[in-house]
């Protein structure tokens, strides 16, 4: 993932808001990225221009050497598909669906995996992530922090390259945190590339590299 | 997403309140619909039989105390008169018939002359051709109606028979001419009483036969003499029956023999307008019902969708195509609606057979008329409707799908 000049701005009544400005940086497989700033600072906005679900004014954003302006929809859904999983401070679980049906509902698009191999899949990461008696619950039978566990199985159900993240232990307890924290490190070991906004210091156990970010500006690292 | 995938998926979401909701209205505008429509084909119907199938508009009566055999010529040298025949023929004559006489109905039958082959439509067997022949109605209702005081005048639907079962049978016609002798007669077919609007038990025999058993004086209503201590006066018929071969022409000839000094006047007499407004009305109930559902179907599509924005955000993050969204979100209204039709055709056609147990609604016997909608206009409401409803869903959808992900999510 590699981000050229991207800027974005919100177009307002009164004013402009410049939410990015001028952000040049990449990121790699393997690797393990924070991001911290300060509450507005942009971290959302960038996290979210990353994982192909906001829009940016201006600058090119290359995602496995594709430039994502010249992708037509399709391309774009196909990509968030295969190579995107992305984790919320809120979750974003469907409140009808079960816990695995949750976890299923990226794989049901998915030519590459079987019919049959879902359910099977979807319990698999459920289980990795300490939820095998969870699994039929529907969301508002579960906690915060099984909620997120859900979420985070359901990113990984595609076997995704990135992973994603925006304070994803925002509403956990410490112990929540560091199990999601460790776990995302050992995803980075496997070979993926993993991106997560917080607030959260500890973060500098587990990650890589820090990025940090003020105002909408890559500070020097 | 195949199919029966995508059904599961419909069938955890199609239980929220606003798809309920949406049931509901649905099934309320579409009974409206269909009863409105079915006004309209029953009057369309009617006014279609008062007006254009009526012999009686194309009937002009001739009565003149002393008519002539000059006066005759005369009647018969005007252009566009099709048939011309004595009044007797203008009456009709009732006799009970024991053959079919079924527990405590009594067999009774109504019998008209046929004055003109082309006024009945034959369904089974043949058109009349020699005299001892009868003709009777395919629905068939042989017996004096019961009177009840609670229903009035009714007809015990399951006694109506088919026609059909009683060609070749023979029975005696009462004759109410004192010179004449019963007359044996055999049903050699059947006719369409519907579309001529008959009562179910009306039967036709030939002119000839007519003339034996119908009675032979024109019945006056009865005056007392009470010097003499008499009662009724009675007269021959006296006078004509003229049928004009075009409505048209009607009223042309009618001045013509008014001009020749004749009491002339047309046998029926028909509101027009009564059967417009019975038919603009319902026209209008249906404009403005679909207007309305417009309205309100496509505030509740909106609505819903956007009450659905967040998992529509879900879907995207997952990966899901705009089309993919869209197939799901159109198979889900396709579902919803195709059981709102069921549902509400249910309910009509409840309505409709409530309905048909009343036997007499303002002028016409319902027992005649079908009020059923043809299943071809059914079916072409079906589809009319479902084309609009996903038109607008897809309309709807497709500005959803323009806001970027975050924004569906964050609703
Ligand atoms: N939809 C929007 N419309 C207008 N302005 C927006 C919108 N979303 C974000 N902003 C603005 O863009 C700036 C960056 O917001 P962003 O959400 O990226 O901050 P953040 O770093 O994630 O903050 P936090 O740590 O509080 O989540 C803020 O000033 C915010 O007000
Ligand atoms: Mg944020």
């Amino acid at each position: 993932m590699i981000l050229d000049n991207i800027e974005k701005i919100y177009y307002m009544k009164s004013n402009d808001i410049k939410a990015l400005n001028n952000i040049n940086c990449s990121f790699e497989k393997g690797k393990f990225y924070a991001i911290m700033g300060h509450s507005g600072s942009g971290k959302s906005t960038l996290i979210n221009i990353l994982g192909l679900i906001d829009s940016y004014t201006s600058g090119k954003y290359t995602i496995n050497g594709k430039d994502v302006t010249k992708l037509s929809e399709k391309e774009l859904a196909n990509l968030r598909m295969r190579n995107i999983g992305f984790i919320f401070q809120e979750f974003y679980l469907d409140e009808n669906l079960k816990a695995f049906e949750n976890v299923m509902l990226p794989m049901l698009i998915n030519k590459e995996i079987k019919k049959s191999e879902r359910k099977t899949i979807s319990f698999k990461l459920l289980k990795f992530l300490g939820l095998d008696n969870r699994c039929y619950h529907y969301p508002k039978e579960l906690s915060g922090g099984e909620k997120q566990r859900v979420c985070l199985a359901r990113a990984l159900a595609n076997n995704p390259d990135f992973i994603l993240a925006d304070e994803p232990t925002g509403a956990l307890d410490e112990e929540n945190e560091k199990f999601v924290f460790k776990t995302l490190k050992e995803l980075s070991k496997q070979g993926k590339c993993v991106i997560v906004v917080t607030h959260s210091n500890i973060i500098k156990n587990y990650s890589d590299i820090v990025i940090n970010i003020s105002k909408g500006k890559i500070l020097e690292k | 997403m195949d199919l029966v995938t995508r059904i599961k998926y419909i069938k955890k979401h199609v239980l929220e309140k606003r798809n309920i909701i949406f049931t509901i209205i649905l099934i309320f505008i579409i009974i409206i619909i269909l009863c409105c429509l079915s006004t309209i084909k029953t009057f369309l119907f009617l006014k279609n039989f008062y007006i254009k199938n009526n012999l009686s508009l194309r009937t002009i009566l001739v009565k003149n105390p002393d008519f002539t055999e000059e006066d005759f010529e005369k009647i018969n040298s005007i252009d566009n008169i099709e048939l011309n025949v004595e009044m007797i023929f203008n009456s009709q004559t009732t006799s009970l018939i024991k053959e079919f006489n079924d527990g405590d109905l009594e067999g009774k039958i109504t019998i008209l002359p046929l004055l003109s082959k082309n006024d009945i439509k034959i369904i089974d067997g043949n058109n009349l051709n020699n005299s001892g022949e009868i003709i009777c109605p395919k629905k068939f209702y042989p017996y004096s109606t019961l009177y009840n005081e609670a229903y009035g005048e009714k007809i015990i639907s399951s006694k109506i028979m088919d026609g059909k079962k009683i060609l070749g049978k023979t029975f005696k016609i009462h004759s109410e001419n004192e010179l004449n002798d019963d007359l044996l007669v055999k049903v050699v077919g059947t006719y369409d009483g519907i579309s001529l609007n008959q009562q179910l038990d009306t039967c036709y025999i030939s002119m000839s036969d007519f003339k034996k058993v119908a009675f032979p004086y024109e019945r006056i209503d009865l005056w007392y003499d009470e010097n003499n201590e008499k009662h009724v006066e009675q007269f021959e018929y006296e006078g004509r029956l003229i049928r004009i071969d075009k409505k048209e022409n009607v009223n042309k000839v009618l001045t013509k023999l008014q001009k020749m000094g004749f009491n002339a006047y047309i046998s029926g007499v028909v509101d027009t307008n009564y059967y417009t407004i019975m038919i603009l009305i319902p026209t209008i109930v249906i404009f403005i019902s679909l207007l309305l559902a417009i309205v309100i179907v496509s505030s509740i599509i909106k609505k819903k969708i956007l009450y659905q924005q967040k998992n529509l955000g879900i879907l995207k993050v997952s990966g899901y195509t705009n089309s993919e969204i869209i197939k799901n979100n159109l198979c889900e209204t396709f579902l919803i609606y195709t059981f709102s039709f069921a549902i509400a055709f249910i309910i009509y056609y409840s309505l409709l057979n409530i309905l048909k147990y009343y036997r007499f609604l303002g002028e016409f016997t319902l027992y005649n008329i079908d009020l059923n909608l043809n299943y071809i206009y059914v079916s072409l409401i079906y589809f009319i409707f479902l084309f609009l409803i996903l038109l607008i869903n897809l309309k709807v959808l497709k500005k959803s799908l323009k806001i970027d992900v975050i924004e569906l999510l964050k609703d």
